[in-house]
């Protein structure tokens, strides 16, 4: 996190080549079908947004990304290498994400949080963790350092000594993201990261997530607040019933009359006009 | 050889349906609060203390020796005395953590367990060892003929086995079809949803305990007249049994339970006859079972696999 | 913490309302404390039995003969009159910060001094005659000194309860590290003096139990009277600031125990068994406390290590007719026992929570089922192996006196040494383990798994490893265990001792090496102190399992950082604000 970001709206950074791809992704649950055969890519330096009604699959797609379902059938590779089907082997290889329903570690501090995500990227044994050597303080000060630019970075300095049970809803969001930040990704995945937020804190965490992308990690989505989505992606992607219905630019998303009417369920021009109450109504 | 075997399994089955019917109230209780009731083995042992007791300080002596009217009255004292005691136990104990991260009853329910084998030890006189319990059923065996000998049943173990198959007949009609069977398996399916259809869950908890504890305090009277003695320690012993026969018939399931009990006793009866070290090495095989069950199929032969939360 | 705390002057803390029916007491609370304290030191004064019971007279001239020597007041009584004079004291001082709370510690101790031994002498005398009147004789001192406590605690409670008093500005390093020394060289004092009070269990003294009990609730109250004060606060913040020193300091006045009123050889091998037991528990503490697993089996390990140190010993019943050297032995033991260690952790890849504490409890029960038939010849089965030799260094056996020049050591205190630095050798492996990559990952754990999966921690080898250290060290514990003993059965090794393990490492405190070295000490010292209770002590400790966690899920000493795995999760701030460091940090930022 070296560096200041000037501009946070900045000129959407060059979208570069694949790092994540799904192929065929599909999920079956006994005779519930949570996910039908979802396909994407995501590029570097890019933010894609997941939307979808509740149900639609959303969040399952990330639990297979991230290892922690092993997908019916369909593959998910990082830069073209399959990924492994454990959540820590897929940490390690770069993917990091954060919890529809906060899970932090809430006994523990804000620091010690953001130090449990240095834990892939630390080099320290067992019989170092035993003996404290010089190799182990220089780990540890490397660590807590690091630790200390990413509270920073999110904004959470004060609350470094704080327990994360204790901190404010917004803020437990924020050090969710830090800790995932910690493990260094390359691509991170943020389920809901606005649910239970104002207007200025999602706004602040839009700002946020562009300078997440800035410094090169591209970012998965998952959202409801359509708004914040539409004005945040590079790319939406519409999850329907487990289905992928839609892929395309926010405008193009935006104007789809199958997204309006699967996502809501009604006639677009109503739907239009609840969006849009909706978005006037914080 | 044949007649060995049969001997063996007819063993088996006699340890199993005890085992099973006190599994039956280590099945519901978890089925509902998600609470590995350790003490539960103690209210089973607890009932055969209520037993003795009615037949040492309260039957006239005129009944003791008519089995008819001796054994109705023990197993209603035996049965009383469990349910007194579980339901003081969930009040007092385990209502209070309802809430409480999983640890904290688990090891309320640790001791609750030793002070209740203690009270007994202390309490009781004459507790200290073991005391003679009354046979009060038709003595003897069935010597059923088969092909090379004959295979002996004792008659109070035919008792043990029939009555464990009609109480689980009788407590599985029950939760499948009572309004308050029905109000279990809402609440055990979940709590919340079941407050807001206005069962209330507390009642349903204190009945759970109340049937488990009955079933475990007839078993404990069953047990003793069987064995022809009682003991404190028991409890503790056909508590872990009856805990193991739950997670292998999947915890929750009822019939699940008493097929783990028998299970259990098979193991045990078969174990010791056939599998090296003999009978001294019998529990060792059933927690080598238990610890089988637990790393290889955790939701047992009935259950249904635990998703991840995520 | 230290962020928060900028000033660490006295803050004036608010001071809470008087609850409810009280708060019409509040204009007179001074006049009640006041009172109290004075009803204490009459009391005390006063004569406790009015007649010589049956095991004979009760302690500290209790029973009229005090008229001897009026003013010579000791033991239970001197604590009173100490208590009762400072409650006077305190009545009128307003300036002094917590003045409410303190009051209040000094009230509970007053009531469990009174209660302790009005009871003993109620229930060895026969009546309540024994401390009312009878035969024409009156002793009121127990009734009017639980009086004095109950209007004291009306008192402090009217005057209404402010937070606890924080104070301590860092003085120099020097000055902290003297004043630290005079702090660590009292506590060596009091823990002699725990120990020795009451003396050797009720067969040298019929009143030892009440002695010591009484001791203890006055030690309470102070303790707790501290604590309000802030002083425990504050000579733990110096002890956190100087560590190292602590550590070092800690180490060697544990080790002068020998020269304290502890040093026979009786409380030798009381102090022996409680290290024994201290090590264990805070290897168990690394898997309980730390990792979040509970692990049913545990002393299973200490068997381990004990066995195979038995089987390399040279006692006549060893498997082996090899005797290696006891530092060659500990080793082994420990490698044993760890290895068993994973062997039995391995579930834990596969199974979680209630279920794995079950796992964990088949295990400890085919210990005990294989060791008591003997398995493999190397348990001997129901008649133990009998006749290990002690440790034996230079020449001389650990188990005999040692004179060093004019210092006598009594026999025992060798062992006593060994015990020492092997706890404090366990103390420093859980210490830098839990502050390490290796030790949050523990901790993440037992938060949360799937969450502490996502940050890319292999929980499974994480985990295995929890168990295998925690293993190790009760392995290096069993070693001691078997020499110093003298004999290895399996009866030393059933679940009742992984039970008490586990309310050790609860009573203390989840997750701290302080909490369980002294839940280990509580749970078997008292049990020394108190035969006269000996038959109830199980039905008493079950019943304590169960108040414990209904009323102090987190301990006697419970983390400071974090609260433990047991405590109530998401409470909101308990009015009285007892529940210390969590709310009042959030107050304070």
């Amino acid at each position: 996190m070296s560096g200041k970001h000037a501009a946070p709206e900045a000129p959407r950074a060059a979208i570069g080549q694949s790092i994540l791809s799904a192929e065929g992704v599909t999920m079956q649950f006994g005779g519930l079908r949570a996910l039908n055969d979802v396909s994407f890519g995501l590029s570097e330096g890019e933010i894609i947004g997941l939307i979808g009604p509740n149900g639609a699959g959303k969040t399952t797609f990330f639990n297979c990304l991230t290892g922690l379902y092993a997908p019916t059938s369909g593959s998910v590779a990082l830069r073209g290498t399959p990924l492994p089907q454990d959540p820590a082997k897929v940490t390690d290889r770069g993917i990091a994400r954060t919890f529809q329903n906060i899970r932090l570690f809430p006994s523990m501090t804000a620091e010690e949080n953001v130090l449990v995500g240095r834990h892939v990227r630390m080099k320290q044994g067992p019989l170092s963790s035993l003996l404290h050597g010089p190799a182990f303080k220089r780990s540890e000060a490397e660590a807590r350092s690091r630790t200390a630019e990413l509270l920073e970075f999110v904004g959470l300095s004060r609350f470094s000594d704080e327990l994360a049970r204790n901190l404010p809803y917004g803020d437990q969001r924020r050090l969710e993201i830090a800790r995932a930040l910690a493990t260094e990704p390359s691509v991170l995945l943020l389920d809901e990261p606005t649910a239970g937020m104002n207007a200025q804190e999602t706004e602040a965490t839009r700002q946020l997530i562009f300078k997440i992308r800035d410094l090169g990690t591209s970012v998965v989505v998952i959202e409801h607040d359509t708004k914040f989505i539409f004005t945040l992606c590079d790319r939406v992607l519409v999850l329907v019933q487990g289905e992928l219905l839609v892929e395309g630019t926010p405008d193009e998303v935006r104007g789809d009359p199958r997204v309006v009417e699967a996502y809501l369920g009604a006639p677009p021009d109503e739907v239009e006009h609840q969006i849009h109450a909706a978005e006037e109504t914080p | 050889m044949l007649s060995t075997l049969l001997s063996q399994i007819v063993n088996g089955l006699v340890t199993g349906a005890l085992i099973g019917l006190i599994a039956l109230g280590y099945t519901m209780v978890y089925g509902i609060i998600q609470l590995i009731n350790f003490a539960h083995g103690e209210i089973f042992m607890v009932g055969s203390y209520g037993g003795l007791a009615m037949f040492t300080y309260l039957m006239p002596t005129a009944i003791q020796n008519q089995w008819y009217f001796a054994l109705p009255l023990l197993l209603i004292a035996g049965a009383a005395v469990s349910v007194a005691v579980a339901v003081l136990m969930e009040r007092f104990a385990y209502r209070p953590l309802r809430n409480a991260p999983r640890l904290a009853p688990l090891i309320t329910a640790l001791g609750v367990s030793v002070a209740l084998q203690e009270a007994v030890r202390v309490f009781y006189p004459g507790a200290t060892a073991a005391l003679p319990f009354p046979k009060a059923f038709v003595e003897g065996t069935w010597e059923i003929p088969v092909p090379g000998g004959t295979v002996p049943l004792r008659w109070t173990g035919l008792l043990i086995i029939v009555t464990a198959l009609v109480l689980t007949f009788a407590l599985n009609t029950f939760v499948n079809n009572s309004r308050m069977g029905r109000a279990m398996r809402a609440t055990s399916q979940d709590r919340d949803v079941a407050r807001l259809m206005g069962i209330d869950p507390d009642r349903v908890i204190v009945l759970t305990f109340v049937l488990g504890a009955a079933l475990a305090g007839v078993a404990g009277v069953l047990n003793g007249v069987d064995l022809g003695f009682t003991n404190i320690d028991l409890g503790f012993q056909n508590g872990i049994f009856a805990f193991t026969a739950a997670v292998l018939g999947g915890i929750g399931s009822i019939k699940g339970a008493v097929a783990g009990g028998f299970a259990i006793g098979l193991v045990k009866a078969l174990g010791g006859q056939y599998l090296p070290g003999g009978t001294a090495y019998d529990y060792v095989w059933i927690f080598v079972v238990l610890i089988a069950v637990l790393v290889f199929r955790p939701q047992g032969f009935f259950g249904e696999t635990e998703r991840v939360r995520a | 913490m230290t962020a928060i705390e900028k000033d660490p002057v006295v803050e004036p803390a608010a001071v809470e309302a008087p609850r409810g029916r009280l708060a019409g007491l509040a204009p007179y609370a001074t006049a009640l404390r006041a009172a109290g304290g004075l009803l204490t030191v009459v009391g005390a004064y006063l004569p406790w039995a009015t007649f010589v019971l049956n095991d004979g007279p009760y302690p500290e001239k209790a029973t009229l003969e005090f008229f001897t020597a009026p003013l010579g007041v000791s033991g239970f009584r001197l604590h009173l009159l100490v208590f009762g004079i400072a409650a006077i004291v305190l009545a009128f001082v307003p300036a002094v910060p917590a003045r409410g709370r303190i009051l209040r510690a000094l009230g509970w101790g007053v009531v469990a001094v009174s209660v302790v031994n009005g009871m003993y002498i109620t229930t060895q005398g026969g009546g309540f005659g024994a401390i009312t009147a009878a035969d024409g004789a009156v002793a009121f001192g127990a009734i009017v000194a639980l009086i004095g406590g109950a209007v004291l605690l009306v008192g402090a409670f009217a005057g209404g309860l402010e937070g606890h008093a924080r104070w301590g500005r860092p003085l120099g390093r020097f000055v902290e590290w003297a004043l630290l020394l005079v702090i660590y060289a009292l506590l060596l004092l009091l823990v002699a003096a725990v120990l020795t009070s009451g003396g050797q269990g009720s067969v040298a003294n019929p009143y030892s139990g009440a002695v010591f009990l009484s001791f203890l609730g006055a030690l309470g109250g102070l303790l707790a009277a501290l604590h309000s004060a802030g002083v425990v606060t504050w000579v733990t913040g110096m002890s956190e600031r100087h560590r190292a020193y602590s550590a070092i300091v800690l180490l060697a006045v544990a080790l002068l125990l020998p020269l304290t009123a502890a040093g026979t050889q009786y409380w030798m091998t009381v102090a022996a068994n409680i290290g024994v037991y201290a090590a264990t528990a805070i290897g168990l503490n690394i898997v309980v406390g730390l990792a979040g697993l509970l692990d049913l089996g545990y002393v299973a390990f200490l068997g381990i290590g004990a066995v195979v140190a038995a089987n390399f010993s040279g006692a006549t019943a060893a498997r082996f007719d090899i005797v290696l050297p006891f530092p060659l032995v500990m080793v082994i033991s420990a490698v044993v026992a760890g290895i068993f260690g994973a062997i039995v952790g391995s579930p834990t890849l596969r199974v979680r929570g209630d279920y794995l504490a079950i796992v964990t409890l088949a295990f400890g029960e085919i210990f005990v089922r294989s060791s008591q038939n003997n398995i493999g010849g190397l348990t001997g089965g129901s008649n133990a192996i009998p006749g290990i030799p002690p440790v034996t260094a230079f020449g001389q056996p650990f188990n005999e006196s040692l004179t060093i020049g004019s210092v006598e050591l009594p026999a025992g205190a060798l062992y006593y040494f060994l015990i020492v630095v092997i706890v404090a050798a366990v103390m420093a492996v859980f210490g830098n383990l839990k502050n390490s990559r290796l030790g949050r990952a523990w901790i993440a754990i037992r938060e949360d798994e799937d969450a502490a999966r996502a940050m890319g921690i292999r929980t499974g080898p994480v985990k295995i490893l929890a168990f295998m250290i925690g293993a190790t060290l009760a392995g290096l514990a069993g070693a001691f265990f078997a020499h110093k003993t003298g004999t290895v059965s399996y009866e030393s090794f059933r679940f009742l001792e992984s039970v008490t393990l586990l309310a050790a490492v609860i009573l203390g405190g989840m997750g701290t090496i302080p909490g369980a070295v002294l839940g280990a000490s509580i749970l078997f010292v008292l049990p020394e102190k108190l035969r006269e209770f000996a038959d109830y002590r199980l039905l008493i400790f079950g019943i304590a399992l169960v108040l414990i966690m209904r009323f102090r899920p987190q301990g006697l000493v419970p983390d400071a950082h974090r609260r433990a795995e047991l405590a109530p999760q998401s409470e909101p701030p308990p009015p009285d604000g007892s529940t210390g460091p969590a709310a009042a940090k959030v107050a304070a930022s």
